[in-house]
């Protein structure tokens, strides 16, 4: 295959995780793990113990077959080798049994460390796609693949173990049979090995297009694209390209495919001389008088058992290695940097003199020119701010750097004095009630979609109905058939789906919830009527002295109840004042006010 | 001696965890029509086996069988060496007499001569069960390869030909779940599985001669005792099968979670609510209630599972002994010695077949989901005037006659008789609260739903009866959750009208006149100028060098994607929810351009925008409760009046005082 790169992926980089993965393998479940292991290597001697059995049966049964014994004296071996063979099946039956609750509490554990390791992921991370990447690979591929590490270790057990105590059975009619075995079948396990590399390889090389016919199934398959994709009947043009794609990926994987088969046809055809070589000698043993009937015959089946036991192998440890890879991507991912949102100067009281931006820029990750530059804004407890700015100009960056969701690339940020860098992130995430641009919608109760705001005060009736009235998601609810209780979504139960706008009113409630100093709202209304929307300002307006509020909004009016109005442009701060000011300044504000203004002023024509 | 089931490469691709999920068709649930179903989807899977692959399928169906016959063809040539070499060397009893047997020995040539053809038999098994892994390898990684495509496509194809109203209900994503839009995984496995099947059965039936022809009684036996384990444990197999399917929402409940808590849309709010925890425990009790059952069942299946094998097993010797202490005296040692080895090799055999069985079981149930998937009723017009012309250009309008429509599955309906008229060229504006159905009143006019009850007419023509595709030419939109396609800016804004998709040049500073046009329309020729790559730079994370949009510019591409179709109906669904004040003003500028000369449909909160159409049309709780012109309604004092009011009185009054709600 000359179109894969003969990489130094070196196989011994890959047993590095054979310890680590035994590692995990105990903590997720120890009981279990252990359990397999021991009845894998009770497995892999079954074969040993039931030809040696046999060949004592057999020597038995020459001397009662030429007259020369009793049939008594088969018939102990006869009952050791039933006795051998019923436990030989009931056991595999039992690991099997065992094994598949092992291989669902595995992939469970895996999954929930991953999940809890990303949740400290500083967010940043999020925004490289290489992460991206590797979590999704995890998420989607690895969490699966990893619960069946113990399966297939223990394959790969008992199959070790039977190939190992037969080539010593073998050895002790004739040092050469093991010999023979041993030497002639490990070019083929090295060949095997070196496929694998390729597999490996190759698959690495085709993830970029099978992500990319990822993107193009899931188009033609879901919700949120259904709509679109019949109006513009994309249909045929996203399935040709999906096509398009499948086809290419299938072709190099067929080539390797072909070239493997080739190359495994060749160790194979060795192989089958390998043991009729091991036959013929053993053949001679008999004819020459060295072994007797018996013996030959516990020769040839031991001979037989190698055989199977050996290719069984080649199989099993394939797709052990192959595991591999998917344990280094889940190591990977745990090892990525992540910071602990407990640890830091513990803030328990109340903000009370400013929080500041000092010359704050931030770039994102990969980004080539920076979301914001060079900032110095400072902001008082109690303050009501609006920002301002066209799409684009740093607003939700802002909000995020504020919330110490993203870190300043330089430039600090200052509460009351103290760096928030210092901060426990958890403590200082507890400040915020937020409606992000972006709000999700929980497939859960109506109720919780507004408790998940606080889930401390979750209990508190009282305030969910305060709550539900000044956020306008009293009149979502009213409309619902149980109510609160109305089960949303229908993704996992067959919930009710609300529109956009009532979606919406819930995040608002959410965020009301929350018995928070700093409120933050990235552009609430979005979404909303009329009527819910003068009931969000109004909100701002209504705000208690001892809170904070930034609003987010391209609705201009809105902002004439800020204290203050920042307006950002392309990163950077252009303006700042009340609204009578900046309409006096006749700037930016200005300007965009007026736009705005003429579409409900009586003469004008828009 | 050895258990060669464990050749099954099913066992490990196809992990429980995506076995476990196959519910169980309808069909099979009911005895009766069970085996007609099972012979059906058999049916099924052949004919598609011989569209798809009917070369590779016959190759590997011959390479199986000659790999089935080694096992028979081993036992028999090492029985009759050992009987051989016995009557060559008639006194041999082991090593302690080797002088006797120097004496008594035949000319060593004779014996080699007459064993010859044994050892011939052995070299040609060794090397047709040497050969076979690698060539079964590659016969079977080509048809699963294409078989899994051509399933694949089938799914993704049967998909978009569904109403739009299908995706409203769960049942649609269980079944997508279960046929996995991924890729027919399962059915690509099923070619190995057959001809794993096929092996063990052919060497299973070889060696059953040798029993047949000691005596009938004792073949008949382990017939007996095969088949009735093969029936148990295909029994357990669809009893945990059954388990798991009653605990596939809490397993979905899990997978939920799960991918909630590494959205990266998702995690800013988690985390600043302090949700994860939380989040993370609600998870795990979904997973726990899903194991502890599992666990149950498994516990109620393991007896009879390991108590068949067993059975099987001991029953199998028993008979075997029997056989051979009621015939001392009269049988070869190379006889004795093919009967008991026969008897291990019969039991891996048996093991092979079982789970081959198991796991094609499997298979025919997905093969059932897949029939069940492929049977979903295809969008086509209700009679028989497909493709009826589209009336061009519209004289008389469209006409909502008594409309209303219900979600699948809601109790009460989104629209409630609906009597609207929609005349060419107008400009409507549908405004109302919140759920008030305007969306849903988009979407009938696009023919993306149907109505429940009513009728929309075009030009007279029951819209019902035109050719959806055909219908929708005609017409554009912006919808409110518009798509942000991970593909490139060019993609984007192309896949308004795919004629531009193969046509155009998509380099960075370069593209299409058309699709540059439709961007200078919709604003969206600003920012896509500084995107690193210009026109063909890939948007989203998922790609190296894709770059993310904000809201705002994210909506400028749909609405040039949707001012690229050259149409006769355009409707705009919330068009300005995203964008800043000046993009807000430029898109109303742009919309009485591209209004002009077709039938336009706004759909806005923002009621300043209402006063650029010819008529407002007032949606409450599914009805219209007013209509008419801008300076009309405000008149009139209602509804429209009311929140007109509420909005504009911020920029026409001084700020109002505080805690004024």
């Amino acid at each position: 295959m000359s179109n894969v790169p003969d990489q130094t992926v070196q196989s011994w980089q890959r047993l590095k995780y054979v310890p680590r993965s035994l590692g995990l393998l105990l903590a997720a479940d120890a009981g279990g793990t252990i359990l397999q292991a021991a009845l894998s290597l009770g497995l892999g001697l079954f074969p040993l113990a039931e030809i040696h059995v046999f060949r004592r049966l057999l020597e038995a049964a020459e001397q009662i077959v030429e007259g020369n014994a009793p049939v008594q004296a088969g018939l102990a071996w006869g009952v050791a080798l039933s006795l051998i063979a019923v436990l030989h099946a009931a056991t595999q039956q039992i690991r099997e049994i065992i094994e598949r609750r092992h291989q669902e509490v595995l992939g469970n554990y895996v999954e929930e460390r991953c999940l809890q390791r990303v949740q400290s992921m500083p967010l940043e991370w999020f925004e490289h796609d290489k992460n991206y990447d590797l979590l999704h690979q995890v998420r989607r591929r690895a969490v699966g693949r990893l619960g069946s590490t113990t399966n297939f270790l223990s394959l790969t057990l008992v199959d070790a173990v039977t190939c190992a105590s037969l080539l010593i059975y073998l050895a002790q009619f004739h040092w050469g049979l093991a010999l023979l075995l041993a030497i002639g079948t490990t070019p083929g396990v090295l060949l095997r090995e070196r496929l694998l590399r390729q597999r490996y390889l190759m698959e690495r090389a085709q993830a970029p297009g099978e992500r990319r016919f990822g993107v193009f199934t899931g188009l033609l398959t879901r919700r949120d694209s259904a709509a679109e994709v019949r109006l513009f009947s994309l249909g045929r043009w996203l399935l040709a390209q999906a096509d398009h794609l499948r086809r290419r990926l299938q072709e190099e994987r067929l080539q390797l495919a072909a070239h493997e088969a080739r190359r495994m046809m060749l160790s194979g055809s060795m192989n089958g001389v390998v043991h009729i070589a091991a036959v013929g000698i053993s053949v001679g043993l008999l004819v020459s008088g060295h072994i007797g009937i018996g013996a030959a015959a516990a020769l040839f089946a031991a001979i037989e058992s190698f055989q199977i036991a050996y290719s069984d192998l080649l199989w099993t440890g394939s797709l052990h290695y192959n595991n591999l890879r998917y344990l280094q991507d889940y190591f990977d991912l745990m090892e990525s940097p992540h910071i602990n949102l407990n640890v830091g100067r513990r803030l328990n009281q109340p903000l009370t003199n400013a929080v500041e931006l000092e010359n704050v820029s931030f770039t994102y990750p990969g980004a080539d020119r920076p979301a914001l530059s060079d900032l110095t804004i400072s902001l008082r407890p109690g303050e009501r701010i609006a920002l301002v700015g066209e799409n684009g100009a740093g607003k939700t960056t802002l909000v995020k750097l504020l919330m110490g969701l993203y870190r300043p690339t330089s430039g600090r940020i200052l509460v009351d004095g103290v760096d928030l860098a210092d901060i426990a992130p958890a403590d200082w995430h507890r400040k915020f009630g937020t409606v992000f641009q972006s709000f999700l919608r929980y497939q859960t109760t109506v109720e919780k979609n507004i408790t998940f705001g606080w889930l401390e005060g979750a209990d508190d009736k009282e305030r969910l109905k305060n709550v539900l009235t000044r956020s306008g998601a009293h009149e979502v609810v009213a409309d619902l058939p149980q109510g609160l209780e109305t089960l949303l979504g229908k993704e996992y139960h067959e919930g009710l789906e609300l529109s956009v706008g009532q979606w919406q009113k819930l995040a608002i409630a959410r965020a009301y919830f929350r018995p928070a100093e700093v409120l933050i709202l990235d552009e609430p209304a979005s979404a909303l009527d009329a009527k819910a929307e003068a009931a969000v300002y109004a909100h701002f307006a209504d705000l208690a002295q001892d809170r904070t509020a930034i609003l987010i909004s391209h609705r201009l009016a809105s902002c004439q109840i800020a204290d203050r109005i920042l307006v950002l442009r392309e990163g950077s701060l252009v303006e700042q004042g009340a609204h009578a000011d900046l309409l006096n300044a006749g700037g930016e504000y200005a300007e965009l006010y007026q736009l705005q203004a003429a579409a409900y002023q009586d003469r004008a024509s828009p | 001696m050895h258990a060669a089931q464990r050749h099954f490469r099913v066992l490990p691709v196809i992990p429980s965890e995506l076995v476990m999920r196959f519910p169980i068709p309808a069909s099979l649930r009911e005895p009766a029509s069970r085996v007609r179903a099972t012979i059906a989807a058999i049916g099924y899977i052949l004919g598609l086996l011989y569209k798809e692959v009917p070369i590779a399928g016959t190759l590997l169906a011959l390479q199986s069988f000659a790999s089935g016959l080694t096992t028979p063809l081993i036992v028999f040539a090492i029985s009759g060496l050992i009987d051989d070499v016995k009557r060559a060397v008639p006194d041999q009893t082991g090593i302690d007499s080797f002088d006797d047997v120097q004496r008594s020995l035949a000319s060593p040539t004779d014996v080699w001569s007459s064993i010859v053809p044994w050892l011939a038999i052995l070299l040609v098994a060794f090397i047709i069960r040497s050969l076979d892994g690698a060539l079964g390898d590659y016969l079977s990684e080509l048809s699963g390869l294409k078989l899994g495509a051509a399933v694949q496509h089938m799914v993704c194809a049967k998909a978009v030909s569904l109403p739009l109203s299908v995706f409203e209900q769960e049942e649609y994503y269980t079944k997508l779940e279960v046929v996995g839009e991924e890729g027919g995984s399962n059915l690509s496995y099923f070619l190995e599985t057959v001809s794993w099947l096929v092996a063990s059965l052919v060497g299973a039936a070889g060696l059953m001669v040798l029993y047949f022809r000691a005596h009938w009684l004792v073949g008949v036996a382990l017939v007996a005792v095969m088949s009735l384990r093969a029936v148990v444990q295909s029994y357990t197999e669809h009893h945990l099968l059954e388990v798991s399917y009653q605990n596939s929402p809490r397993r979905r409940e899990k997978q939920y979670w799960s991918r909630l808590l590494t959205d990266r849309e998702a995690v800013p709010e988690i985390r600043l609510s302090g949700l994860a925890d939380f989040l993370l425990r609600r998870r795990r009790k979904a997973f726990t209630r899903f194991l502890v059952e599992i666990v149950a069942a498994q516990r109620k299946m393991a007896l009879p599972g390991v108590g068949s094998v067993t059975a099987q097993e001991a029953v199998a010797f028993i008979i075997v002994f029997v056989l051979l202490i009621a015939s001392v005296g009269n049988i070869t040692l190379g006889s004795l010695v093919a009967l008991l080895y026969g008897l291990t090799r019969f039991r891996d055999l048996a093991d092979s077949i079982a789970n081959a069985l198991q796991q094609i079981y499997g298979d025919l149930q997905y093969a059932e989901y897949l029939r069940d998937f492929l049977a979903l009723e295809a969008e086509l017009p209700t009679t028989r005037e497909v493709g009826k012309s589209i009336p061009m250009p519209l004289r008389e309008g469209i006409q909502f006659c008594d409309v209303s429509f219900t979600y699948p599955g809601a109790e009460r309906p989104a629209l409630a008789n609906i009597n609207l008229e929609i005349r060419p060229g107008e400009r409507i504006a549908l405004v109302g609260e919140n759920g008030a159905g305007k969306t849903t009143l988009v979407r009938l006019l696009l023919g993306l739903y149907r109505p429940t009850q009513g009728t929309i007419t075009v030009d007279g023509r029951d819209l019902s009866t035109l050719d959806p595709h055909a219908w929708r030419r005609e017409a554009t939109a912006v919808f409110q959750d518009f798509v942000r396609y991970p593909t490139t800016v060019f993609e984007n804004i192309a896949f308004g009208d795919t004629s531009f998709l193969a046509s155009s040049p998509q380099s960075a500073a370069q593209t299409h006149p058309r699709v540059a046009a439709a961007a200078a329309q919709s604003g969206a020729d600003g920012f896509v100028a500084n995107l690193p790559t210009g026109y063909a730079t890939p948007l989203g994370k998922e790609w190296p060098g894709g770059m993310e949009l904000s809201s705002g510019q994210w909506q400028r591409l749909a609405l040039a994607r949707a001012y690229l179709r050259d149409s006769q109906i355009v409707a705009l669904d919330e068009p300005t929810a995203a964008q800043d004040p000046r993009a807000e003003v430029e898109f109303y500028r742009q919309f009485i351009q591209v209004a002009a000369g077709r039938t336009a449909v706004l759909v806005s909160h923002r009621l300043g925008a209402a006063r650029l159409a010819d008529r407002i049309v007032v949606l409450s709780e599914g009805r219209v409760v007013e209509e008419g012109d801008h300076d009309t309604l405000l008149r009139r004092e209602g509804v429209y009046a009311q929140m007109f009011r509420l909005q504009s009185r911020w920029y026409t009054e001084p700020p109002i005082a505080e805690g004024s709600s």
